[in-house]
Protein backbone atom coordinates (compact mmCIF):
# COMPACT_ATOMS: atom_id res chain seq x y z
CA UNK A 1 0.00 0.00 0.00
CA UNK A 2 1.46 3.50 -0.82
CA UNK A 3 2.61 5.41 1.72
CA UNK A 4 2.65 9.34 0.73
CA UNK A 5 3.60 12.24 3.76
CA UNK A 6 1.28 15.01 4.36
CA UNK A 7 2.71 18.08 5.46
CA UNK A 8 0.09 20.50 7.68
CA UNK A 9 -2.21 21.07 10.24
CA UNK A 10 -5.79 19.44 10.75
CA UNK A 11 -7.65 22.59 11.38
CA UNK A 12 -6.96 23.78 7.98
CA UNK A 13 -9.73 22.89 5.36
CA UNK A 14 -7.48 22.12 2.05
CA UNK A 15 -5.50 19.60 4.29
CA UNK A 16 -8.54 17.75 5.51
CA UNK A 17 -9.53 17.30 1.48
CA UNK A 18 -5.96 15.43 1.20
CA UNK A 19 -7.27 13.14 4.16
CA UNK A 20 -10.12 12.04 3.42
CA UNK A 21 -9.02 11.80 -0.68
CA UNK A 22 -6.48 9.55 1.20
CA UNK A 23 -8.87 7.76 3.08
CA UNK A 24 -11.36 6.99 0.60
CA UNK A 25 -9.40 5.53 -2.47
CA UNK A 26 -7.31 3.47 0.39
CA UNK A 27 -3.82 5.31 0.44
CA UNK A 28 -1.95 5.79 3.55
CA UNK A 29 -0.66 8.85 4.62
CA UNK A 30 2.07 10.09 7.33
CA UNK A 31 0.61 13.23 8.95
CA UNK A 32 3.52 15.90 9.37
CA UNK A 33 2.53 18.78 11.80
CA UNK A 34 3.61 22.01 10.94
CA UNK A 35 2.90 24.68 13.22
CA UNK A 36 2.33 27.62 11.34
CA UNK A 37 1.86 30.02 14.34
CA UNK A 38 5.47 28.98 15.35
CA UNK A 39 7.04 29.67 12.06
CA UNK A 40 7.67 25.76 10.62
CA UNK A 41 6.39 26.48 7.29
CA UNK A 42 9.31 29.21 6.74
CA UNK A 43 12.21 26.99 8.04
CA UNK A 44 15.08 26.21 5.27
CA UNK A 45 14.12 22.46 5.80
CA UNK A 46 10.58 23.32 4.97
CA UNK A 47 11.19 25.82 2.50
CA UNK A 48 13.78 23.16 0.82
CA UNK A 49 10.23 20.43 0.12
CA UNK A 50 8.07 23.38 -1.00
CA UNK A 51 9.17 27.28 -1.21
CA UNK A 52 5.79 28.06 -1.57
CA UNK A 53 5.62 27.24 2.13
CA UNK A 54 1.95 26.14 2.61
CA UNK A 55 -0.41 23.56 2.90
CA UNK A 56 -1.53 20.90 2.68
CA UNK A 57 2.03 19.87 0.51
CA UNK A 58 2.33 15.98 -0.10
CA UNK A 59 5.40 14.30 -0.77
CA UNK A 60 5.07 11.26 -3.00
CA UNK A 61 8.40 9.48 -3.87
CA UNK A 62 9.82 12.01 -6.21
CA UNK A 63 6.51 14.34 -6.72
CA UNK A 64 6.45 17.16 -4.44
CA UNK A 65 3.08 19.47 -4.89
CA UNK A 66 0.80 21.82 -3.21
CA UNK A 67 -2.93 22.78 -3.86
CA UNK A 68 -5.06 20.36 -2.22
CA UNK A 69 -7.27 20.04 -5.27
CA UNK A 70 -5.01 19.21 -7.46
CA UNK A 71 -3.08 16.68 -5.24
CA UNK A 72 -6.73 14.98 -4.44
CA UNK A 73 -7.10 14.39 -8.53
CA UNK A 74 -4.18 12.80 -8.44
CA UNK A 75 -4.77 10.70 -5.58
CA UNK A 76 -7.64 9.05 -7.41
CA UNK A 77 -5.77 9.30 -10.80
CA UNK A 78 -2.88 7.36 -9.88
CA UNK A 79 -4.49 4.98 -6.96
CA UNK A 80 -7.55 4.91 -7.43
CA UNK A 81 -9.19 1.31 -8.39
CA UNK A 82 -11.46 3.03 -10.71
CA UNK A 83 -12.39 6.60 -11.80
CA UNK A 84 -15.94 7.23 -9.62
CA UNK A 85 -14.15 9.63 -7.30
CA UNK A 86 -13.00 11.95 -10.34
CA UNK A 87 -14.88 10.29 -13.27
CA UNK A 88 -13.21 10.72 -16.36
CA UNK A 89 -16.34 11.26 -19.02
CA UNK A 90 -15.71 15.13 -20.65
CA UNK A 91 -19.10 16.26 -19.22
CA UNK A 92 -18.73 14.69 -15.98
CA UNK A 93 -14.80 15.81 -15.16
CA UNK A 94 -16.71 19.29 -16.30
CA UNK A 95 -18.80 19.17 -13.31
CA UNK A 96 -16.39 18.08 -10.84
CA UNK A 97 -13.74 20.80 -11.55
CA UNK A 98 -16.54 23.31 -11.85
CA UNK A 99 -17.51 22.20 -8.09
CA UNK A 100 -14.06 22.33 -7.02
CA UNK A 101 -13.27 25.48 -8.44
CA UNK A 102 -16.35 27.27 -7.05
CA UNK A 103 -15.32 25.82 -3.61
CA UNK A 104 -11.82 27.54 -3.44
CA UNK A 105 -13.09 30.59 -5.32
CA UNK A 106 -16.50 31.23 -3.99
CA UNK A 107 -17.59 29.09 -1.31
CA UNK A 108 -13.94 28.80 0.82
CA UNK A 109 -13.31 32.46 -0.63
CA UNK A 110 -16.53 33.63 1.14
CA UNK A 111 -15.90 32.22 4.33
CA UNK A 112 -12.42 33.32 4.37
CA UNK A 113 -13.64 37.01 3.76
CA UNK A 114 -16.09 36.61 7.16
CA UNK A 115 -13.75 34.61 9.61
CA UNK A 116 -10.19 35.92 8.69
CA UNK A 117 -10.16 38.83 9.43
CA UNK A 118 -11.32 38.10 13.02
CA UNK A 119 -8.73 35.27 13.44
CA UNK A 120 -5.96 37.05 12.06
CA UNK A 121 -6.39 40.75 12.97
CA UNK A 122 -5.99 42.51 9.61
CA UNK A 123 -8.32 43.55 7.51
CA UNK A 124 -11.70 45.07 8.19
CA UNK A 125 -14.00 43.14 10.05
CA UNK A 126 -16.69 41.54 7.75
CA UNK A 127 -19.99 43.55 7.45
CA UNK A 128 -23.25 43.03 5.36
CA UNK A 129 -21.15 42.73 2.20
CA UNK A 130 -19.65 39.89 3.21
CA UNK A 131 -22.78 38.20 5.22
CA UNK A 132 -25.30 38.94 2.24
CA UNK A 133 -22.25 36.95 -0.05
CA UNK A 134 -22.31 33.91 2.34
CA UNK A 135 -26.12 33.81 2.25
CA UNK A 136 -26.07 33.88 -1.76
CA UNK A 137 -23.38 31.25 -2.12
CA UNK A 138 -25.18 29.13 0.80
CA UNK A 139 -28.01 29.31 -1.98
CA UNK A 140 -25.62 27.97 -4.49
CA UNK A 141 -24.84 25.44 -2.38
CA UNK A 142 -28.03 23.95 -1.11
CA UNK A 143 -29.60 24.09 -4.50
CA UNK A 144 -26.19 21.62 -5.58
CA UNK A 145 -27.47 19.07 -3.73
CA UNK A 146 -31.46 19.26 -3.27
CA UNK A 147 -32.94 16.27 -4.31
CA UNK A 148 -30.21 13.59 -2.74
CA UNK A 149 -27.73 14.73 -5.28
CA UNK A 150 -23.90 14.72 -4.85
CA UNK A 151 -22.45 18.03 -5.31
CA UNK A 152 -21.73 17.52 -8.97
CA UNK A 153 -24.85 15.88 -10.14
CA UNK A 154 -23.41 12.83 -9.95
CA UNK A 155 -24.42 9.22 -8.51
CA UNK A 156 -21.59 8.46 -6.38
CA UNK A 157 -19.77 10.70 -3.92
CA UNK A 158 -16.35 12.85 -5.60
CA UNK A 159 -13.79 14.83 -4.53
CA UNK A 160 -16.03 17.75 -5.55
CA UNK A 161 -18.00 16.75 -2.38
CA UNK A 162 -14.26 15.84 -0.06
CA UNK A 163 -13.70 19.45 -1.15
CA UNK A 164 -17.17 21.47 -0.26
CA UNK A 165 -17.48 18.87 2.72
CA UNK A 166 -14.13 20.39 4.12
CA UNK A 167 -15.73 23.48 4.08
CA UNK A 168 -18.99 23.32 5.14
CA UNK A 169 -18.23 21.74 8.24
CA UNK A 170 -15.69 24.03 8.97
CA UNK A 171 -17.85 27.14 8.60
CA UNK A 172 -20.48 24.84 10.73
CA UNK A 173 -18.03 24.64 13.55
CA UNK A 174 -16.84 28.05 13.26
CA UNK A 175 -20.51 28.77 14.45
CA UNK A 176 -20.42 32.33 13.35
CA UNK A 177 -23.09 34.46 14.87
CA UNK A 178 -25.52 36.03 12.68
CA UNK A 179 -25.35 33.43 10.43
CA UNK A 180 -28.09 30.88 10.51
CA UNK A 181 -27.50 27.80 8.52
CA UNK A 182 -31.02 26.34 8.93
CA UNK A 183 -32.40 27.66 5.77
CA UNK A 184 -30.41 25.57 4.00
CA UNK A 185 -32.09 22.61 4.64
CA UNK A 186 -29.96 20.11 1.93
CA UNK A 187 -26.59 20.61 3.20
CA UNK A 188 -27.08 18.41 6.41
CA UNK A 189 -28.55 15.27 4.61
CA UNK A 190 -26.02 15.64 2.08
CA UNK A 191 -22.89 15.82 4.53
CA UNK A 192 -24.41 13.13 6.52
CA UNK A 193 -24.32 11.05 3.37
CA UNK A 194 -20.79 11.86 2.64
CA UNK A 195 -19.90 11.41 6.16
CA UNK A 196 -20.65 7.52 6.24
CA UNK A 197 -19.02 7.05 3.13
CA UNK A 198 -15.85 8.56 4.31
CA UNK A 199 -13.59 6.07 6.24
CA UNK A 200 -12.08 7.27 9.20
CA UNK A 201 -14.21 10.67 9.05
CA UNK A 202 -13.68 11.66 12.26
CA UNK A 203 -9.62 11.74 11.79
CA UNK A 204 -9.72 12.72 8.19
CA UNK A 205 -11.92 15.68 8.82
CA UNK A 206 -14.18 15.98 12.03
CA UNK A 207 -11.45 16.55 14.62
CA UNK A 208 -10.00 19.19 12.78
CA UNK A 209 -12.94 21.03 11.76
CA UNK A 210 -13.70 20.88 15.50
CA UNK A 211 -10.02 22.27 15.73
CA UNK A 212 -10.62 25.41 13.28
CA UNK A 213 -13.93 25.94 14.74
CA UNK A 214 -12.35 26.23 18.56
CA UNK A 215 -9.64 28.39 17.32
CA UNK A 216 -12.17 30.73 15.58
CA UNK A 217 -14.33 30.98 18.43
CA UNK A 218 -11.56 31.95 20.90
CA UNK A 219 -10.30 34.66 18.57
CA UNK A 220 -13.92 35.63 18.65
CA UNK A 221 -14.02 35.85 22.28
CA UNK A 222 -10.97 38.14 22.64
CA UNK B 1 -19.29 20.69 -34.38
CA UNK B 2 -21.71 23.85 -33.59
CA UNK B 3 -19.72 26.85 -32.13
CA UNK B 4 -19.99 27.26 -28.76
CA UNK B 5 -21.44 29.95 -27.05
CA UNK B 6 -19.27 32.21 -24.86
CA UNK B 7 -20.64 35.07 -22.22
CA UNK B 8 -18.39 37.55 -21.31
CA UNK B 9 -16.38 40.53 -22.16
CA UNK B 10 -12.24 39.84 -23.43
CA UNK B 11 -11.40 42.10 -21.21
CA UNK B 12 -11.53 39.69 -18.47
CA UNK B 13 -8.67 37.43 -18.07
CA UNK B 14 -10.64 34.18 -17.35
CA UNK B 15 -13.20 34.60 -20.53
CA UNK B 16 -9.36 34.82 -22.18
CA UNK B 17 -8.39 31.05 -20.63
CA UNK B 18 -11.55 29.64 -22.87
CA UNK B 19 -10.68 31.77 -25.55
CA UNK B 20 -7.29 30.54 -25.82
CA UNK B 21 -8.43 27.07 -25.74
CA UNK B 22 -10.76 27.33 -27.61
CA UNK B 23 -8.48 28.56 -30.69
CA UNK B 24 -6.02 26.03 -29.65
CA UNK B 25 -8.12 23.04 -29.75
CA UNK B 26 -9.68 24.18 -32.59
CA UNK B 27 -13.18 25.11 -31.61
CA UNK B 28 -15.50 27.95 -32.98
CA UNK B 29 -16.98 30.17 -30.08
CA UNK B 30 -19.60 33.04 -30.76
CA UNK B 31 -18.58 35.48 -28.08
CA UNK B 32 -21.68 37.32 -26.69
CA UNK B 33 -21.23 40.55 -24.70
CA UNK B 34 -22.03 40.16 -20.86
CA UNK B 35 -20.37 43.31 -19.77
CA UNK B 36 -20.01 43.65 -15.55
CA UNK B 37 -19.00 46.93 -15.53
CA UNK B 38 -22.94 47.95 -16.49
CA UNK B 39 -24.37 44.95 -14.37
CA UNK B 40 -25.45 42.87 -17.72
CA UNK B 41 -24.98 39.84 -16.01
CA UNK B 42 -27.24 40.65 -13.56
CA UNK B 43 -29.94 40.52 -15.97
CA UNK B 44 -32.98 38.34 -15.54
CA UNK B 45 -31.93 37.27 -19.46
CA UNK B 46 -28.56 36.04 -18.12
CA UNK B 47 -29.30 34.67 -14.73
CA UNK B 48 -32.02 32.22 -16.38
CA UNK B 49 -28.86 30.81 -18.17
CA UNK B 50 -26.28 31.22 -15.14
CA UNK B 51 -27.77 31.99 -11.26
CA UNK B 52 -24.28 32.68 -10.16
CA UNK B 53 -23.74 35.69 -12.90
CA UNK B 54 -19.95 34.92 -13.24
CA UNK B 55 -18.01 34.95 -16.71
CA UNK B 56 -16.96 33.26 -18.54
CA UNK B 57 -19.96 31.22 -18.96
CA UNK B 58 -19.79 28.46 -21.89
CA UNK B 59 -23.12 26.98 -23.92
CA UNK B 60 -22.15 23.88 -25.52
CA UNK B 61 -25.28 22.35 -26.95
CA UNK B 62 -26.93 21.59 -23.58
CA UNK B 63 -24.37 21.51 -21.30
CA UNK B 64 -23.83 25.01 -19.31
CA UNK B 65 -21.38 25.31 -17.59
CA UNK B 66 -18.74 28.47 -15.21
CA UNK B 67 -15.45 28.59 -13.93
CA UNK B 68 -12.95 29.04 -16.64
CA UNK B 69 -9.97 26.24 -15.80
CA UNK B 70 -13.02 23.93 -15.43
CA UNK B 71 -14.69 24.70 -19.11
CA UNK B 72 -10.66 24.93 -20.46
CA UNK B 73 -10.02 21.28 -19.70
CA UNK B 74 -13.03 20.08 -20.83
CA UNK B 75 -12.61 21.68 -24.06
CA UNK B 76 -9.74 20.01 -24.30
CA UNK B 77 -10.92 16.49 -22.13
CA UNK B 78 -14.02 16.46 -25.41
CA UNK B 79 -12.82 17.55 -28.40
CA UNK B 80 -9.02 18.02 -29.01
CA UNK B 81 -6.92 16.17 -31.25
CA UNK B 82 -4.59 14.10 -28.63
CA UNK B 83 -4.00 15.22 -24.85
CA UNK B 84 -1.08 17.76 -25.00
CA UNK B 85 -2.92 20.21 -24.05
CA UNK B 86 -3.76 18.93 -20.93
CA UNK B 87 -1.67 15.43 -20.32
CA UNK B 88 -3.54 12.79 -18.98
CA UNK B 89 -0.29 11.09 -17.18
CA UNK B 90 -1.33 11.68 -13.43
CA UNK B 91 1.97 13.24 -12.60
CA UNK B 92 1.91 15.97 -15.69
CA UNK B 93 -2.01 16.28 -15.37
CA UNK B 94 -0.86 16.63 -11.66
CA UNK B 95 1.82 19.87 -12.09
CA UNK B 96 -0.49 21.63 -15.08
CA UNK B 97 -3.48 21.23 -11.85
CA UNK B 98 -1.58 22.74 -9.27
CA UNK B 99 -0.53 25.59 -11.90
CA UNK B 100 -4.07 26.62 -12.59
CA UNK B 101 -4.76 26.40 -9.03
CA UNK B 102 -1.84 28.45 -8.61
CA UNK B 103 -3.44 30.94 -11.05
CA UNK B 104 -6.53 31.18 -9.60
CA UNK B 105 -5.21 31.48 -5.49
CA UNK B 106 -2.01 32.96 -6.21
CA UNK B 107 -1.35 34.88 -8.88
CA UNK B 108 -4.75 36.48 -10.36
CA UNK B 109 -5.33 36.98 -6.29
CA UNK B 110 -2.40 38.68 -6.23
CA UNK B 111 -2.94 41.28 -8.92
CA UNK B 112 -7.23 41.44 -7.97
CA UNK B 113 -6.16 42.40 -4.35
CA UNK B 114 -4.35 45.46 -5.80
CA UNK B 115 -5.93 46.42 -8.60
CA UNK B 116 -9.38 45.55 -7.67
CA UNK B 117 -9.77 48.69 -5.03
CA UNK B 118 -9.21 51.09 -7.89
CA UNK B 119 -11.13 49.37 -10.26
CA UNK B 120 -14.41 49.29 -8.28
CA UNK B 121 -14.34 52.56 -6.46
CA UNK B 122 -13.09 51.10 -3.03
CA UNK B 123 -11.27 54.00 -2.48
CA UNK B 124 -9.20 52.77 -0.05
CA UNK B 125 -5.33 52.96 -0.20
CA UNK B 126 -3.93 49.19 -1.09
CA UNK B 127 -1.93 47.70 2.30
CA UNK B 128 1.74 47.32 1.75
CA UNK B 129 1.51 43.46 2.59
CA UNK B 130 -0.35 42.83 -1.06
CA UNK B 131 2.70 44.31 -3.02
CA UNK B 132 5.43 42.09 -1.15
CA UNK B 133 2.64 39.13 -2.10
CA UNK B 134 2.55 39.72 -5.85
CA UNK B 135 6.17 40.28 -5.69
CA UNK B 136 6.86 36.68 -4.21
CA UNK B 137 3.94 35.06 -6.23
CA UNK B 138 5.82 36.33 -9.48
CA UNK B 139 9.42 35.11 -8.12
CA UNK B 140 7.71 31.91 -7.98
CA UNK B 141 5.87 31.94 -11.43
CA UNK B 142 9.41 33.02 -12.78
CA UNK B 143 11.13 30.23 -11.43
CA UNK B 144 8.27 28.34 -13.31
CA UNK B 145 9.28 28.92 -16.29
CA UNK B 146 12.53 29.35 -16.10
CA UNK B 147 15.54 27.45 -18.40
CA UNK B 148 12.75 27.51 -20.97
CA UNK B 149 10.16 25.35 -19.36
CA UNK B 150 6.59 25.64 -20.22
CA UNK B 151 5.01 26.08 -17.06
CA UNK B 152 4.00 23.12 -15.85
CA UNK B 153 7.27 21.87 -16.50
CA UNK B 154 6.04 20.61 -19.41
CA UNK B 155 8.12 20.86 -22.97
CA UNK B 156 4.85 21.99 -24.38
CA UNK B 157 2.23 24.17 -24.03
CA UNK B 158 -0.78 23.34 -21.77
CA UNK B 159 -3.90 24.94 -20.29
CA UNK B 160 -1.68 25.88 -17.23
CA UNK B 161 0.47 28.04 -19.73
CA UNK B 162 -2.94 29.94 -21.30
CA UNK B 163 -4.23 30.53 -17.54
CA UNK B 164 -0.91 32.05 -16.52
Amino acid sequence: MTTIDLYGLQLSAPVRIVQMTAECIGVNYNFKKLDLMAGEHMTPEFLKINPMHNIPTVVDGDLTMNESRAIAGYLVAKYGKDDTMYPKDPVDRLRVDQRLYFDMGVFYKAFGDIVYPTMFGNGTPAGEKEFNRMKEVLGWMDGFVADGKFAAGTDQMTIADLALVATYTTLKEAGIADLDLSPYGNLEPWFEKCKAAIPNYEKANGEGAAMFGGFYKSKVSN
Amino acid sequence: MAPIDLYGINLSAPVRIVQMTAECVGVKYNLKKVDLRTGEHLQQEFLKINPMHTIPTVIDGDIVMSESRAISGYLVNRYAMDDSLYPKDPVTRARVDQRLYFDMGFLYKAIADIIYPTIFGIGKPVREDKFHKLKEVLGWLDGFVAEDKFAAGTDHLTVADLAL
